[in-house]
């Protein structure tokens, strides 16, 4: 068990930073207030779970990453970057990762799933529609589904989580840890998307393909499967995407993520690339320098 | 720096926790939270694998249901006729759909389901219930219409044993009748034929229902039908002169009296006293300026002969007696809900169930009076009455033919122009101006109205109990209330090329499986509004109307497409029901002001007339800019997802980037259309005209 020695430390320490951190949870506040904001002008909300799931899927593609980036970009990098000294704790580095993962994970989950469950809660209270003259029921419409939404919302957040922490790892210094979390923003909420695009307008993507292709980003695969598990199960229409694909794609990125976290915990590749950089320019610098000199002289 | 502090010192916590612990201690407590790690895996696993199977609904009053497949016509008549009738019915519950949704038939259920947009409008059955006819004493009527002794009960669609092809009928045809036991069912084929089956050969099973592409498809056919019928009429025009009015000193009616059947009376030039009677098939033919006066007490002309025909002459000197207050006032029309407004009673001893009608909209003066006489002819002929013009009772196969009435400039002290009991006809090239209701029409399924010009009267053409009409090409403007109102849910009226203009409500369609099409409605308060269910509207052109279209029946089976919506302050004001998506087979309707980019044919970008954005894009600057934020066109994207959860409203999936009916815009130079079709992209006729 050595190896997992010190992970529940670590993921409680974790926790506490986000629970301290007091922007976080107007962050909280304020996606609660976009929910409110998109369900009332979309009106899902009184037509039920299904629907409301429907409303928020593509707000959620574009904030769950934010929330993500925001949480993990700074892991392992700049003010927080205290990597020697824990080395120094009895803590095994497996532990150091998944415990940094999970309590950051845990403070997503609170993040993100709060205002979730509070808009559930709202659509059990609005509740379907009514009627004085016929017979009113719920469809397939059902609680559960919402939980699917919310369960594939947070593990889609678990996905950006690692792979912003895996940026962390390997840029040390925070104002390039920004710039490459963004990076990794862009990358998610687009670029799969636009790479599929360009593959099945260049013809490089057969028709046929397209839905295991579309797995490989991880906001496609979140979509797809809200879309087949979640939205399907109303209308019988399946088909959005490579379901085993999606979460063998979404469980990739964590998985390999979490790899480079593991990996990199130690090893300084931007480091030595950010050395090698300086080197060059002062290298450049010293050059221009001898040059002034030199027409002076 | 307050992090930092805090983050710094939470590192000190870390070290004194970990040095402090045993190891031992250390390893329980991440195993406890590996172990609560586990639980949730397999918990959310589970989420997704488990079949959560929702309590199945059991079946509910067909009366709470939101029905279909019986015209309110048969529903009153077989209420009336017999109390043991029972029709074969369905209840179907819509993975999608709140409501629960009656069927009158199974058949009906069986076509209604093949429909393209079904599914995406209801999603699937999650469970559906069929009547019972097991133990429940079945027998048909003379008319193959089943009768119970017991009331049925109701039985899972999937159990029941089905027997189709049989003698049993419903008032639309042949019907398929469902059974809790195969023996049942073997019973009753043994008495009424046909075969016994189940569901699933019921689901794949050829029945053949009207609908409303049934309706498009015959409309020539009932154009050729109209006119070979007027020919027909035209012919009793010529008939042999066989009396003339004034020779020998004779009055009109002796005239009448003394000419031979299947002759002409010669009306000459000059006013001739009424009233008359018409007792025999002759034609009364005017020339010059005839005219029939008669006292201002009743009637002026009464025929009860058979191929009676009344040419070129002109009447007046009608009675003022019309029903009263009951039909100008606004009653409640029971167009929807059940018995509604007309259920008078039986005051007069008549048993009928629509006795109170004749009364009501059939009663009083007029010009010319035909009762029991098929095969009338009306035509050339000038109408001054200040009550009805003229009122036709049984009698089939008339003609009303370049007819003008001029009724009472105010219509609550008027009466019908042309009043149709229960007699089918044409009426054609006619002018109405004034008084109640140009045509009013009560049972005369198969009725033509072509080619009429209708001015302020309180409505154009008003369709009661009548099915299968064709309204065509009439013009009708300045009605106080409605232009075309076809009420007490009826099935199968075309409604097609009517120019209706400055009209408080130009078309309100009731009813089931009609077609409105090529109608241009204009200036008036409100276009359209559609109490209709599984109707094809298109092609409709819909400009400057302060409300475009209201949709109110509540069930989403329409099909609305390639209509043009210019000009109208609000284009879809109202919405009660579910959302619609009012698109069929990728393409949608032209909607001034939908914006988006298109490939030539439809914008990509959802339009929702009766959102409040999309709703204004075409006359409030700057909303053109709310509606491209990315936040709301995200919203668009899966609005039309799963729309029998949404609540009212209307959207159009794949707008059509220039108008259907552009020759119409060119022709009346109108130049606020700007077809968004982008250059590179097809011109739109090749790609979405018929």
């Amino acid at each position: 068990m050595s190896r997992f020695r010190g992970f529940g430390v670590v993921a409680w320490r974790e926790l506490l930073t986000v629970v301290r951190t007091r922007s976080y949870l107007l962050l909280s506040a304020g996606l609660l207030l976009v929910f409110v904001g998109v369900l009332r002008v979309a009106g899902g909300i009184g037509g039920g779970y299904v629907p409301t799931a429907v409303d928020l899927l593509l707000p959620l593609e574009l904030l769950v990453p934010l929330v993500a980036v925001a949480l993990g970009y700074r892991a392992f990098s700049g003010e927080n970057d205290d990597r020697p000294v824990l080395r120094t704790y009895p803590l095994s580095k497996s532990a150091l990762v998944a415990g940094v993962f999970a309590g950051r994970f845990v403070g997503l989950a609170g993040i993100v799933g709060g205002p979730l469950v509070a808009v559930g809660l709202a659509v059990s209270q609005i509740g379907g529609p009514e009627s004085r003259v016929f017979a009113v029921h719920h469809g397939v419409d059902s609680p559960i589904l919402f939980v699917r939404f919310i369960a594939l919302t947070l593990c889609f957040g678990a996905v950006v989580l690692a792979m912003a922490m895996a940026v962390s790892v390997l840029v040390r210094n925070s104002r390039a840890a920004l710039a490459a979390a963004l990076a990794v923003l862009v990358a998610v909420v687009a670029g799969g998307d636009l790479v599929a695009l360009l593959g099945l307008s260049a013809g490089s993507i057969s028709d046929d393909l397209l839905g295991t292709v579309l797995a490989v980003g991880p906001n496609a695969a979140y979509r797809g499967l809200v879309l087949e598990s979640v939205v399907g199960v109303v209308t019988d229409r399946s088909n959005a995407i490579n379901v085993p694909a999606a979460v063998f794609g979404l469980g990739g990125w964590l998985g390999v993520s979490l790899l480079i976290v593991w990996f990199g915990l130690d090893r300084r590749p931007a480091l030595l690339l950010q050395n090698a950089l300086d080197r060059a320019r002062s290298l450049g610098l010293r050059r221009r320098l001898w040059a002034r000199l030199r027409r002076r002289g | 720096m307050y992090q930092t502090i805090q983050y710094r010192y939470s590192l000190i916590q870390l070290y004194g926790e970990m040095t402090d612990r045993t190891s031992s201690e250390l390893t329980s407590g991440t195993l406890l939270l590996i172990g609560v790690g586990v639980v949730l895996l397999g918990g959310s696993i589970g989420l997704f694998v488990a079949d959560f199977g929702t309590a199945t609904p059991e079946p509910v009053a067909f009366d709470e249901t939101v029905a279909i497949g019986l015209t309110l016509e048969d529903e009153l008549r077989l209420e009336d006729e017999s109390v043991d009738v029972e029709l074969p019915r369905m209840q179907v519950f819509y993975s999608q759909y709140p409501y629960v949704v009656g069927y009158y038939g199974i058949e009906s259920f069986v076509t209604a389901h093949r429909e393209p947009t079904h599914e995406q409008q209801f999603g699937f059955p999650t469970v559906a219930y069929v009547t019972d006819y097991t133990s429940r004493g079945i027998r048909l009527t003379a008319d193959g219409l089943p009768e119970t002794r017991l009331s049925p009960g109701w039985i899972a669609a999937d159990e029941a044993y089905y027997v189709i092809d049989s003698e049993a009928r419903t008032p639309s045809g042949e019907t398929i009748v469902p059974f809790r036991t195969a023996e049942s069912a073997e019973a009753f084929t043994e008495e009424y034929g046909g075969t016994v089956v189940e569901w699933d050969a019921v689901l794949q099973s050829d029945v053949e229902v009207d609908d409303a592409e049934t309706v498009r498809t015959r409309l020539d056919g009932h154009r050729d039908e109209a006119d070979r019928s007027v020919v027909r009429r035209m012919e009793l025009a010529d008939r042999p002169v066989g009396a003339v009015v004034g020779e020998n000193g004779t009055t009109l009616q002796d005239a009448i009296d003394a000419a031979p059947s299947n002759t002409t009376v010669l009306v000459p030039n000059g006013t001739h006293s009424g009233p008359i009677e018409i007792d025999h098939p002759v034609t009364l033919r005017g020339s010059g300026d005839a005219r029939i006066e008669g006292d201002g007490n009743g009637t002026v002309v009464t025929v009860t002969a058979p191929e009676t025909a009344i040419v070129g002459v002109a009447i007046s000197g009608v009675g003022d007696t019309t029903p009263g207050p009951t039909v100008t006032d606004d009653h409640a029309h029971g167009g929807f809900s059940g018995t509604g407004g007309h259920d008078h009673g039986d005051t007069d001893g008549d048993d009928s169930w629509d006795a109170a009608i004749d009364d009501d909209y059939a009663g009083g003066d007029s010009a010319v009076s035909i009762t029991t006489a098929d095969g009338v002819l009306v035509a050339d002929t000038e109408i001054h009455t200040d009550a009805a013009g003229v009122i036709v009772r049984d009698s089939p196969d008339f003609v009303v033919s370049n007819v003008t009435v001029n009724g009472s400039a105010n219509y609550r002290e008027g009466h019908m122009g042309v009043a149709a009991m229960r007699s089918v006809g044409v009426v054609e090239h006619s002018t109405f101006i004034g008084g109640l209701d140009g045509v009013y029409t009560h049972r005369a399924d198969g009725i033509v109205v072509r080619n009429n010009e209708m001015y302020d009267n309180r409505m154009g053409v008003h369709l009661m109990f009548t099915s299968d009409a064709l309204l065509a090409d009439n013009a009708i403007s300045g009605q106080e209330q409605t232009g075309i109102y076809v009420m007490t849910g009826p099935q199968g009226n075309g409604i097609v090329g009517n120019e209706i203009t400055e009209t408080w409500t130009a078309i309100s369609v009731g009813g089931s499986d009609s077609y409105v099409a090529d109608n241009v409605l204009s200036e008036n308060d409100l276009g359209m509004r559609i109490d209709a269910t599984a109707s094809i509207f298109e092609r409709n052109v819909i400009v400057d109307n302060r409300n475009g279209v209201e949709t109110w029946a509540l069930l989403p089976t329409n099909r609305v497409t390639r209509n043009d919506f210019v000009g109208n302050d609000r284009h879809v004001p109202i919405s009660s029901g579910r959302l619609r998506v009012w698109t069929h087979n990728g393409e949608g309707n032209y909607w001034e002001g939908a914006i988006g980019t298109t490939d030539g044919a439809v914008i990509q970008r959802p339009y929702t007339p009766t959102d409040p954005i999309d709703g204004r894009l075409h006359r409030v600057d700057g909303a053109n800019t709310l509606a491209q934020a990315p936040a709301l066109d995200a919203l668009a994207g899966f609005e039309g997802s799963v729309p029998g959860m949404r609540a009212d409203g209307v959207i159009d999936v794949a707008p059509l980037c220039s108008p259907a009916n552009e020759a119409w815009f060119e022709r009346h130079g109108r130049t606020d259309i700007e077809p968004v079709c982008q250059s590179g992209g097809q011109r739109t006729e090749n790609v979405h005209h018929d």
